[in-house]
């Protein structure tokens, strides 16, 4: 910093106050006569300032003696003439210094009380505008004109040319001082006033920007090394080459003031900055310092020329410079600083990741452990340097795991790693320790590293006084160690182990607030995982005896689950209950415990218990899911066993709770199924109750259909009949099922009485546009049978002839019609469709046989008429066999056999029993018990 | 020998003592049998040697084992084994009124309830006391529903005719034991004998290999594929039974029937007529009236 507030120093003095500085420098350093010094403050103003010190004043004070002075010299002007003109000559040039120096120390004194009056008047305590003295030095112009006439050639006289000069600068007539100089250069080269005289005519050249003559004036100073004027005349060369632009020459200029190391020597290195900056490129004028060759302070100039380029905004010209200076000096002690700016200039350019990698490289190459610390401070350290290095490892490691965290770059995590680390090794007594130890831990833990995340955090916790951000650290620990054990696939517990390490080490401040119990719940967990259940309740049982135990109770009992102990799981939830005395606390999770426990019970055959247990599993929550299902698989095992009227009083309570629940339809259905065979009257009631309460219109009338088959089946006929007709009401399918149903209807009601109904049912089914011909041969086969029986019951009475008559019809219709159905060709239907016609058939040979005998007959000619009958009757015998053989024949042909076959057969065996009754009864076959074995004594002496 | 005689003489004495109602309410153990004097204990181990002998000899020497039991009783009478296992050698020789009495006391001495009431009940059906039966099989399902158990209580119903309760209890014997052969076979009779025949077809087919070993069981279920149509498949049955069974008559007779009767093949129906009587088939003139009608038939058919 030091360095740049001097650059900028000097920059600023060579800008504005330049002449200033030059005679300031002169002023301090140069041993001059006074006449020259004289000279100097009247031909400058600025000269003018130096000498209105007030140390100057005091010693001319005496304003007496500056007057006599005066007056001596005008005094010798008018009688030294008659001395010999060398001596004169000599003698005058001494009094006129003295006289000019009087001379204007009198004039300082008039000004002064000229300010004081005038400040007066401006203040209005002076009527009168006080007059502006004025230096008047016409008696010297005038006399020294006519002096230099006269002793020009004598020895001296350039000394009179150089008074005459000066009072003609001073008096205002500069041209004619001016020509006076240039004179004296003329005639006198050999003038101890020449490389002074040229120097000052070099400055006014320069002044009045005739660069030109300056750089003449100031070429004839620069010959002469010795001259006290030498290092400002080839300074001020470099300023008149700068002015011309020619900034390489300036350089060199201001390079060769610059290696006389003298008073000049910082504005010579400034100005040779200046004059760099001017080149076309930055690497030009790096090259061209390459070329002169590397001086002491050439470091010093690039650092200068790289600050005076950055002020500019020339920042990408500033960095070549900066960079220049690393490739040239890489042992520069300015390197860190350069860098840093460097950094600093890519920032402002917006190349951020430029400015990242210049900081991450300064920090790797200038820290302490470094070979550049170690040269340039070799057993030792530099605080600025430290500063900016650790300053820098601290903030570029930051904005790496910033940056890496946003997105998601691990390799910009890793280098903050490696800068956290630099650091703590850099700097182990730093104030940031504790931080950067905390940042390279978390560090670790975004990238994963969690073994060495684990190891930083616990480190960390130890630097941290504090109770809570050390509970806080410990805590991230923990976190790391947790996550190791998860993503263990061996040897799970080394991270336990850990763990439970940490939370000894750090027990008192994770007591301070929930956190202990919340990492015993992990910890308990992880023991669990890695099949350490008793290590899991160790921790849990401590748990239990805290604040908050419910949460231990819950764990514990999932323990007790996972081991398949659903006993002491349930207790635990009980437990749990207990102390929340809520006593809807956890009811699902003990409602589906006991639901396993159930499950167990019944799996190993304890089925009292089971139910038990289940009922339980209801009761603890009864609205649930599981609720349901235990209610559901009570029902299963009420099936099996068969105890129907527990299954129906439990699905009237799953109506009840669950009214949208399937659960019901399919435990009814179930069990009607079961029942189907052994029972079938309580599983037509199940799956009618099913039919009742199934959500789905189709299943329910199924449902209805397979009640009403089974109730028809098992002469349930009114159930039956309901059923059926609810089935046609809601039944908006029909056809074949629809068929079936409507003839089953008709069979029912003509079997209980309800003829009329059941012929219209069967009618409606006859009517049916798209009726199957199968149901519809059966209806009519049925609708025949019916008025076969009215046939059956017509008896042939007197008058034998009518009622003969009128049977004789009937049964031609009937096997009208019987042959009617045969026509329809549904091969069932033809056995028994023969068999009936067989049968009217026999009716009417039995009718014949048993009619009603006149009643005034003889006893002989009842037994004549009762021949008479038999003979009539016989045909009619023959066909019946005839008829049942068909059916027989038909059956046989169309590998039909059915119950109207063996009645053919069993009439047959009637009618013919010589052909057709066999025996095919074999001996009474009965069941098979099973004997009691003997029993053994052995295991109970 | 004598010795022998004296111990039947006892227990004759003591079982005529006890009655079956008796037995079912003394559920406490019999003072006098209880109190038996020490005298007649025997060492345990020759008690526990004889008992072993007994029971090698209950199935080849029924007899021989009903002596070491008897000599046992008296050895160690208050051993409710000896009196069980003396009852089951009854019920093998048939001898239900002795297998009662013995029963009857291994209950008296304090024998398992479960397995005591069953095989007391098996002894009554045994004896055709089928109600007695029952009660007792209900009594030992009251303890425990042991497969046995279930199967000859349904037995009992169904032979008195209780259908449903018979259904009831297979039912529940087949819970126990889904695939147990005798559960269908037994079932498949009940619903044969209920004309429920399509039943009845299924029962035996799930107990075919039982069916097929039992020529009893072959008939059966010959005769209820026949009642059901199936003659081909009766006969394919019939046909195996013949096979496996040569000498049974009735096999031929039935295939006889179903070839003149079912399927009109008079020639099939007269060989296996014949084949009948060459057995040595008891029906003699019946079946040599069929075989007549069968030629006729078959002279008739041309």
């Amino acid at each position: 910093m030091r360095v740049e507030i001097n650059i900028k120093n000097n920059l600023e003095r060579e800008k504005d106050t330049r002449p200033a500085a030059l005679y300031r420098s002169l002023s301090r350093n140069i041993l001059i006569p006074a006449a020259v010094c004289l000279l100097f403050s009247a031909l400058l103003p600025s000269c003018k300032t130096v000498e209105k010190s007030s140390s100057i004043i005091t010693k001319t004070a005496d304003e007496e003696r500056l007057l006599m002075k005066v007056k001596e010299w005008e005094e010798y002007l008018n009688t030294g003439k008659s001395e010999a003109p060398d001596s004169f000559i000599a003698t005058l040039s001494r009094i006129t210094d003295e006289y000019l120096g009087a001379r204007e120390l009198l004039f300082k004194k008039e000004m002064e009380n000229y300010e004081r009056q005038m400040s007066l008047f401006q203040k209005g305590e002076l009527k009168k505008e006080p007059k502006e003295p004025r230096q008047d030095y016409s008696v010297l112009i005038s006399h020294f004109k006519i002096l230099i006439e006269q002793y020009r050639y004598r020895n001296g006289a350039d000394a009179i040319y150089y008074a005459l000069a000066y009072a003609l600068y001073e008096q205002g007539e500069r041209d004619k001082a001016i020509e006076v100089f240039e004179h004296l250069l003329r005639n006198y080269p050999k003038s101890n006033y020449f490389l002074e005289v040229s120097f000052r005519l070099g400055e006014f050249y320069f002044e009045t920007g005739q660069m030109p003559e300056a750089m003449g004036a100031y070429s004839r100073v620069s010959t002469t090394p010795q001259s006290v004027f030498y290092e400002k005349a080839v300074y001020k060369l470099g300023w008149v080459y700068y002015k011309l632009d020619d900034f390489k020459k300036a350089v060199d200029a201001f390079m060769t003031a610059a290696d006389m190391e003298r008073g000049l020597g910082e504005e010579a290195v400034s100005s040779v900055v200046m004059s760099l900056s001017r080149f076309g490129t930055m690497e030009e004028a790096i090259q061209h310092l390459r070329n002169k060759g590397i001086r002491k302070y050439t470091p010093l100039v690039l650092a200068m020329l790289g600050d005076r380029l950055a002020e500019e905004t020339r920042y990408e010209a500033a960095i070549i410079v900066y960079m220049g200076i690393q490739e040239l000096f890489p042992d520069s002690p300015l390197l860190p600083f350069i860098s840093e700016k460097t950094a600093e200039l890519y920032e402002r350019i917006g190349n951020e990741e430029k400015s990242l990698t210049t900081r991450w490289e300064l920090m790797r190459n200038y820290s302490p452990k470094t070979s550049w610390y170690a040269k340039n401070y070799p057993g030792g350290s530099e605080a600025s340097v430290d500063n900016l290095v650790s300053r820098t490892m601290v903030s570029i490691s930051k904005k790496y795991h910033i940056k890496g965290k946003n997105n998601g770059n691990t390799e910009d995590i890793a280098r903050a790693i490696d800068g956290y680390r630099i650091f703590l090794a850099s700097y182990p007594k730093s104030t940031e320790l504790k931080e950067i130890n905390l940042l390279l831990a978390e560090a670790l833990f975004d990238t994963k590293n969690y073994r060495e995340a684990a190891s930083a955090y616990e480190k960390t916790g130890r630097l941290y006084p504090e109770e809570q951000q050390r509970a806080d650290i410990a805590y991230s620990a923990f976190l790391a160690y947790e996550i190791m054990f998860y993503q263990a696939v061996e040897d799970k517990m080394e991270s336990v182990k850990s763990i439970e390490n940490l939370l000894e080490a750090y027990k008192a401040d994770f007591s301070k607030d929930d956190r202990l119990d919340k990492m015993l719940y992990k910890v308990a967990d992880m023991y669990s995982q890695s099949g350490s259940s008793d290590k899991a309740k160790e921790k849990l049982t401590l748990l239990m005896k805290g604040k908050n135990p419910q949460p231990a109770y819950e764990k514990i009992a999932e323990l007790y689950i996972k081991e398949g102990n659903l006993k002491s799981a349930e207790d635990a939830y009980l437990k749990l209950r207990d102390i929340s005395k809520d006593q809807n606390s956890k009811k699902g999770e003990l409602a589906g415990l006991r639901y396993k426990i159930a499950e167990e019970y019944l799996k190993a055959g304890k089925e009292k218990d089971g139910i038990s247990k289940l009922e339980q599993a209801y009761n603890t929550d009864p609205g649930s899911r599981t609720g349901e299902a235990a209610l559901i698989k009570l029902g299963s095992i009420y099936i099996r066993n068969r105890d129907m009227s527990n299954l129906e009083n439990l699905v009237n309570l799953i109506i009840r709770n669950y009214p949208g629940s399937e659960g019901s339809v399919s435990l009814l259905v179930e069990g009607g199924k079961k029942l189907e065979k052994e029972d079938p009257l309580t599983a037509a009631r199940l799956y009618e109750s099913a039919s009742a309460v199934s959500p789905h219109t189709k299943d329910a009338i199924k449902l209805l259909r397979a009640a009403g088959m089974l109730y028809e089946d098992n002469s349930a006929d009114a159930k039956a009949e309901l059923l059926f007709k609810k089935y046609l009401q809601e039944n908006m399918e029909t056809g074949d099922s629809e068929a079936e149903i409507r003839y089953r209807l008709g069979i029912i009601q003509i079997n209980m009485g309800k003829k009329n109904e059941g012929r219209e049912t069967l009618s409606a089914l006859l009517e049916g546009k798209e009726a199957d011909e199968r149901f519809s041969a059966m209806a009519r086969l049925l609708i025949i049978k019916e008025k076969q029986l009215a046939y059956y019951e017509l008896k042939l009475t007197q008058p034998f002839e009518e009622t003969l008559k009128q049977k004789t019809q009937q049964l031609e219709s009937l096997l009208n019609d019987y042959s009617q159905i045969a026509e329809y060709k549904i091969p069932e239907l033809l056995p028994e469709t023969f068999f009936q016609m067989g049968m009217a058939i026999e009716n009417f040979r039995d009718s014949i046989i048993n009619s009603e005998r006149p009643g005034d007959m003889s006893k002989e000619e009842v037994e004549e008429y009762t021949l008479l009958l038999e003979e009539k009757a016989y045909p009619y015998d023959e066909q019946a066999v005839k008829t049942y053989e068909k059916s027989l024949t038909v059956s046989r042909k169309q590998q039909i056999y059915n119950e109207w076959v063996e009645k053919s057969i069993g009439r047959l065996a009637g009618l013919r029993p010589a052909l057709y009754k066999r025996e095919f009864e074999s001996r009474d076959v009965e069941p098979l018990f099973i004997y009691p074995e003997p029993v053994s004594m052995e295991s109970n002496l | 020998m004598r010795f022998r005689i004296t111990l039947f003489i006892i227990l004759l004495v003591y079982g005529c003592a006890g009655t079956y109602k008796n037995a079912l309410k003394a559920d406490k153990p019999d003072q006098k049998t209880a109190a038996a004097p020490l005298s007649l204990k025997a060492d345990d181990k020759k008690i526990a040697a004889m008992f072993n002998n007994g029971l090698k000899n209950i199935k080849d020497d029924p007899q021989a084992a009903l002596a070491i039991y008897k000599d046992l009783a008296i050895l160690a009478p208050d051993r409710w084994e000896i009196y069980y296992n003396t009852a089951v050698i009854y019920i093998k020789l048939n001898e239900m009124k002795n297998a009662e009495e013995e029963m009857l006391r291994a209950i008296r001495r304090r024998a398992p309830q479960a397995e005591a009431y069953s095989a007391l009940g098996t002894v009554y059906a045994g004896m055709g006391s089928n109600a007695k039966a029952a009660e007792a099989f209900e009594r030992a399902l009251n303890h425990s529903k042991s497969l046995n158990t279930l199967i000859n209580v349904a037995n009992v119903y169904q032979t008195m005719g209780q259908n449903e309760k018979a259904v009831k209890y297979y039912r529940q014997a087949e819970s126990l034991e889904p695939e147990n052969q005798i559960i269908h076979y037994n079932m498949g009779i009940l619903f044969y004998k209920m004309g429920r025949l399509k039943r009845a077809h299924e029962e035996f087919s799930k107990a075919a290999d039982y069916v097929k070993a039992n020529i009893k069981a072959s008939h059966s279920l010959a005769q209820t594929l026949l009642k059901l149509g199936e003659y081909e498949a009766a006969l394919n049955i019939l046909k195996e039974a013949a096979g496996k069974y040569p000498d049974d008559q009735d096999t031929y007779k039935y295939m006889g029937i179903i070839y003149e009767i079912y399927m009109d093949d008079m020639e099939n129906a007269a060989l296996n007529y014949n084949t009948y009587l060459s057995k040595g088939g008891s029906k003699v003139k019946d079946v040599e009236i069929w075989i007549d009608i069968v030629k006729t038939k078959t002279q008739l058919n041309g």
